[in-house]
């Protein structure tokens, strides 16, 4: 008699879990709104981020640096380390390293501010429900899911802030809603000075510069709905004797690198996945060259673009 | 000459007929030749004398065995050193047991294939070439590419566990 009760009442739970989606308008002003607020508004605060079985705790200050923005994240676990973010990039200080070691990095996305600038472009290709109430960090928040309408990106659970829509909690699940990445608040604090406690690195020289693809040896011929190549640069890497063609593609949430080289003697096709499959790689011969495809992306959007590479 | 490669043979010509005797192979009149061959030749008897004793022993009768290791040492000592190349061991063969062995194997595999019901005429299916496992080497070289995608896409990464499988160049191309 008991399951049977438990049975009606999860039936009649179903429906206020599985929220209609947001009407277009309506989507695009929540997902603005959260983008929105982890840029331009000033917060600090301790948050965890927990992939797989690791778990690093990070502290976190933002603050609006003219049109854009700037941060400092402190790794609080293991080897000491900062990162300091603007809107065009990052730098990351290896405290660990005698004489403290300057890593520049392309990327400036981090927790909370994980949307794009044009959030508002993503319920294109995301569907936008309001999930239940919530208390995460000792702020009230609202859960937002972004799941995605095709095979080809990963879902986001969100957690908006009541007041603010400053996203409180992300996590990053696959198809079936099981977490592949997640970001929480333990502490935040919204508002403050108005400046970092600690001031931007000055980095002399220009390390890692990259040069823009001009003439490739390869093209791309089709990609996911709503991706778009967002750079091409040739760079130098490790163990590479030449300057590998780095592509990148996005749909503003989703990132996937297309890697161009000369193919080696023994060339090896093959694919990589993550042990949670969040990180999909697919390597093969196209002519003379070694393409490799990865991202933070599902198999399908990997394979699709790999597909579509061809010699010119 | 090699002295190393010396060899020097024994005198077996009186081993042969006193072994013969001793395993009955001879004749009556050799027989009793050969017995009285035995009575005036001293190694002869010795040597009578060691084959039956090495006889009651593998057939582990009771003897009395006073002096026996010091004739054996003797004896080893008597024997020449021989310095060369030893015969490569023959496998032994035995066909028998590998016909019937692909024998039963043949059976076996009828057996199944025609006890297995049939559900409509032959699928030809393409078959994959099994790819081979990506060295550790190839692996390795793929780490500075993904170090390069996360550069572009998070300020704070963590490496991610990857594992990676060889897959056939069709596959690839697909």
């Amino acid at each position: 008699m008991r399951g049977w009760w438990a049975l009606c009442c999860s039936l009649l739970a179903v429906p206020a879990l599985a929220a209609d989606p947001l009407p277009a308008a309506e989507a695009a002003a929540w997902l603005q709104r959260m983008a929105d607020a982890s840029r331009r508004l000033p917060y600090e605060g301790i948050f965890v981020m927990q992939q797989g079985d690791r778990l690093q705790t990070l502290q976190v200050e933002n603050h609006p640096a003219g049109l854009g923005k700037e941060s400092r994240l402190v790794v609080l676990d293991g080897q000491p380390r900062e990162v300091f973010c603007t809107g065009t990039g990052s730098v990351s200080m290896d405290l660990a390293v005698k004489g403290t070691r300057f890593e520049r990095r392309l990327g400036s996305r981090h927790f909370p501010d994980l949307l794009p600038e044009h959030a508002a472009d993503l319920a294109t290709w995301y569907s936008v429900r309001l999930g239940d109430s919530a208390r995460v960090g000792g702020q009230a928040c609202r859960q937002v899911e972004l799941m995605p309408k095709d095979m080809f990106r990963w879902g986001y659970i969100l957690c908006a802030d009541a007041t603010t829509g400053l996203p409180l909690k992300a996590t990053v699940v696959d198809e079936n809603r099981r977490p592949l990445l997640r970001y929480a608040f333990v502490k935040v604090r919204q508002g403050g000075s108005g400046r970092l406690s600690k001031q931007f690195p000055a980095i002399r020289g220009n390390p890692g510069v990259a040069r823009q693809v001009e003439d490739s040896a390869v093209e791309v011929s089709q990609l996911p709905p709503g991706f778009v190549q967002v750079a091409a640069i040739k760079r130098r890497l490790n163990h590479r004797a030449s300057e590998v063609e780095h592509w990148v593609f996005s749909d503003g949430l989703t990132y996937i690198s297309l890697f161009v080289e000369p193919a080696p003697r023994k060339a090896v096709n093959m694919k990589g996945q993550s042990s949670r499959g969040m990180v999909n790689l697919l390597t093969r011969q196209v002519g003379r060259q070694q393409v490799t495809v990865l991202g933070d992306a599902p198999w399908p959007a990997v394979e699709f673009i790999a597909r579509g590479v061809s010699e010119k | 000459m090699n002295k190393l490669n010396l060899v020097t043979a024994p005198d077996t010509r009186s081993e042969e007929w006193v072994s013969a005797m001793l395993d009955g192979e001879l004749e009556t009149d050799d027989c009793l030749q050969a017995i009285s061959r035995l009575g005036k030749d001293a190694s002869a008897s010795r040597r009578w004398a060691e084959y039956c004793l090495i006889g009651d022993v593998l057939r582990a009768c009771p003897q009395d065995s006073a002096g026996l290791g010091a004739r054996l040492q003797a004896a080893l000592a008597e024997e020449p050193t021989i310095v060369a190349p030893l015969p490569s061991p023959t496998i032994e063969r035995r066909p028998l047991y590998w016909v019937a062995a692909a024998a039963a194997v043949a059976a076996i595999t009828w057996g199944v294939l025609h006890s297995t019901p049939e559900t409509g005429p032959a699928i030809p299916v393409a078959v994959l070439a099994t790819p081979a496992e990506p060295s550790p080497v190839a692996a390795n070289d793929v780490m500075p590419l993904l170090a390069a995608h996360q550069d572009y896409t998070y300020a704070v990464v963590s490496d991610p566990d990857m594992k990676f499988t060889a897959i056939a160049a069709s596959e690839g191309r697909r």
